[in-house]
């Protein structure tokens, strides 16, 4: 397992801790919309950002938190924090 | 308070968290927290406001009134509710679904459709019912909303209460918007509607985005389109119909909400839209099913505004007259400031979290406005939200501007 798919895998365990939302890290799509596919609404995406930044020991500022419409965006800004920095557009083909 | 706070906040037990909100409340208000300032009505230019933690009221000037066209005290209307009263009486007795629905509704409903170029509309106590009416009467979990998103709070809590799936976009970037409807179309089950709502004149900022651009997209793609024209409403358009008519679009989106509690002064709001659209909230929504239908006074308030809306539409014109003045002047004394197309005007100043001494102040020395701050814009955006309206004077104008400066540059912010 990549670090990119290790990170995926806690995202979405933290994720469904709060959502349910029925898909692992093996069967999401990275370009699954927050709202739409996931059901996750602002205030809730507030607590998983709370629950990502404790376990993930990352800091992501609030003005960061705004504007993220995919879990591609969320994803992208962990990475950043934790310093994997691979194209992502190598890890969308992995996911997809 | 950062977002991890308000998510530490929110997981404590309700005791625990009850108590740390009301100390917080109680600290805010030893700081001279502006917020639940009591007015003492009518609500007009100048009005007596007093603190929470004094007795006394004060008069000061307001710039902080959604009343754009100064009718909340206009001697026209309150004639028209006084007569009302006598002939009618003042409540209406129950929900439309029931007992609380007259020919007094009726009629003003149809001239709110009229004034929208729709067939029909329905009447609610407020915005906020009126965007929950929409929103719970034309979908399900079946269905999809995409909202803007500055979209208001009730816009939000409708989609949670109704269960239809939801995503959100960027009205400044429509090509965005156009590949999202793309992509949940080929997602959704075949024949899902797709609905979509935008705000007509931004309430944070009164700008107005590329309207036409956005119901082409949604043309595109049979995506039934309802504007949120909460603030247009008598603030723009050649004779004050709002955002569409300002943009030669009237009749253009299949739904519109404005409300008649800003510009026209009064109290409610409406829907409007082709007569099975509105059938169908009529019948189906229970927000406007369950709720008591509004007062007759304010039925007369509202019908007497659309009068004088129409009969003077050189109110509208002067309050654009008068915004331009205020923002030239703010501009030539060195303000940030967004030009908006309505009677909002932001102003912003250097340093952070600034602007909540800076009100104060101006209310201590005799200004009303209002302020924004982080969550409700983003950190660094935090500003001074003055309302401008029709019945200003030059010399109020001045007295507003002269004191924000004085302040200002007091401490040294400007």
């Amino acid at each position: 397992m990549t670090k990119k798919d290790e990170v995926l895998q806690q995202v979405l365990e933290i994720i469904n801790d709060i959502k349910f939302t029925a898909f692992s890290s093996e069967t999401v799509e990275l370009d699954y919309f927050l709202g739409g596919d996931l059901g996750i609404d602002s205030v809730e995406m507030l607590e998983v950002w709370y629950d990502i930044e404790q376990t993930l020991d990352v800091k992501v500022e609030d003005h960061e938190k705004r504007d993220l419409y995919t879990l591609k965006d969320v994803m992208a800004i962990v990475e950043q924090k934790l310093g994997v920095n691979q194209n992502f557009e190598t890890a969308e083909l992995q996911f997809a | 308070m950062d977002s991890r706070a308000m998510i530490e906040l929110e997981r404590m037990p309700f005791q625990q968290r009850l108590d740390k909100q009301y100390s917080f409340y109680e600290t805010e208000v030893q700081k001279g927290f502006m917020s639940g300032r009591q007015g003492h009505g009518p609500v007009d230019r100048k009005m007596k406001y007093k603190d929470l933690n004094s007795d006394e009221f004060r008069e000061v000037l307001v710039f902080g009134s959604n009343s754009y066209l100064g009718m909340s005290n206009d001697p026209y209307i309150k004639s028209k509710v006084v007569d009302a009263v006598n002939e009618y009486g003042i409540g209406s007795g129950g929900s439309p679904a029931f007992s609380g629905y007259t020919k007094q509704h009726r009629d003003l409903e149809l001239r709110l459709a009229k004034l929208a170029e729709h067939d029909d509309a329905v009447l609610l106590p407020g915005g906020y019912m009126a965007n929950l009416c929409w929103v719970n009467g034309l979908m399900n979990r079946n269905d999809v909303i995409v909202y803007d998103k500055n979209s208001h709070a009730s816009v939000i809590n409708a989609i949670k209460m109704t269960n239809v799936p939801f995503y959100s976009f960027d009205p400044e970037d429509l090509d965005s918007l156009d590949t999202l409807f793309q992509k949940i179309k080929e997602r959704s089950k075949p024949g899902t509607q797709l609905f979509s709502t935008v705000e007509g004149v931004r309430s944070i900022d009164g700008r107005i985005i590329d309207l036409k651009r956005y119901i082409e997209v949604c043309k595109k793609h049979d995506v039934i389109t309802i504007l949120d024209d909460a603030h247009g409403l008598g603030t723009v358009g050649p004779t004050g119909k709002g955002t569409l008519e300002h943009l030669d679009l009237q009749g253009q989106v299949d739904l519109r909400m404005s409300t008649c509690s800003k510009a026209l002064g009064a109290q409610g709001a409406f829907v409007s839209g082709s007569k099975k659209l509105i059938f169908l909230l009529r019948t189906f929504s229970f927000p406007y099913c369950f709720t008591s239908g509004l007062a007759q006074p304010t039925i007369a308030a509202i019908d007497a505004a659309l009068d004088l809306l129409e009969k003077e539409p050189q109110r509208v014109q002067k309050l654009h007259d008068n915004v331009k003045y205020m923002q030239d002047r703010l501009e030539d004394l060195g303000y940030k400031i967004i030009r908006g197309e309505t009677g909002i005007i932001p102003v912003f100043f250097k340093g952070d979290g600034v602007v909540q001494k800076l009100n104060r102040e101006l209310y201590n020395r005799g200004l009303f406005a209002n302020i924004m701050e982080y969550p409700m814009v983003p950190p660094g955006m935090e500003r001074l939200r003055l309302s401008i309206m029709s019945t200003h004077t030059i010399d109020e104008m001045d007295q507003c501007i002269d004191l924000i400066d004085e302040v200002a540059t007091e401490m040294g912010i400007k």
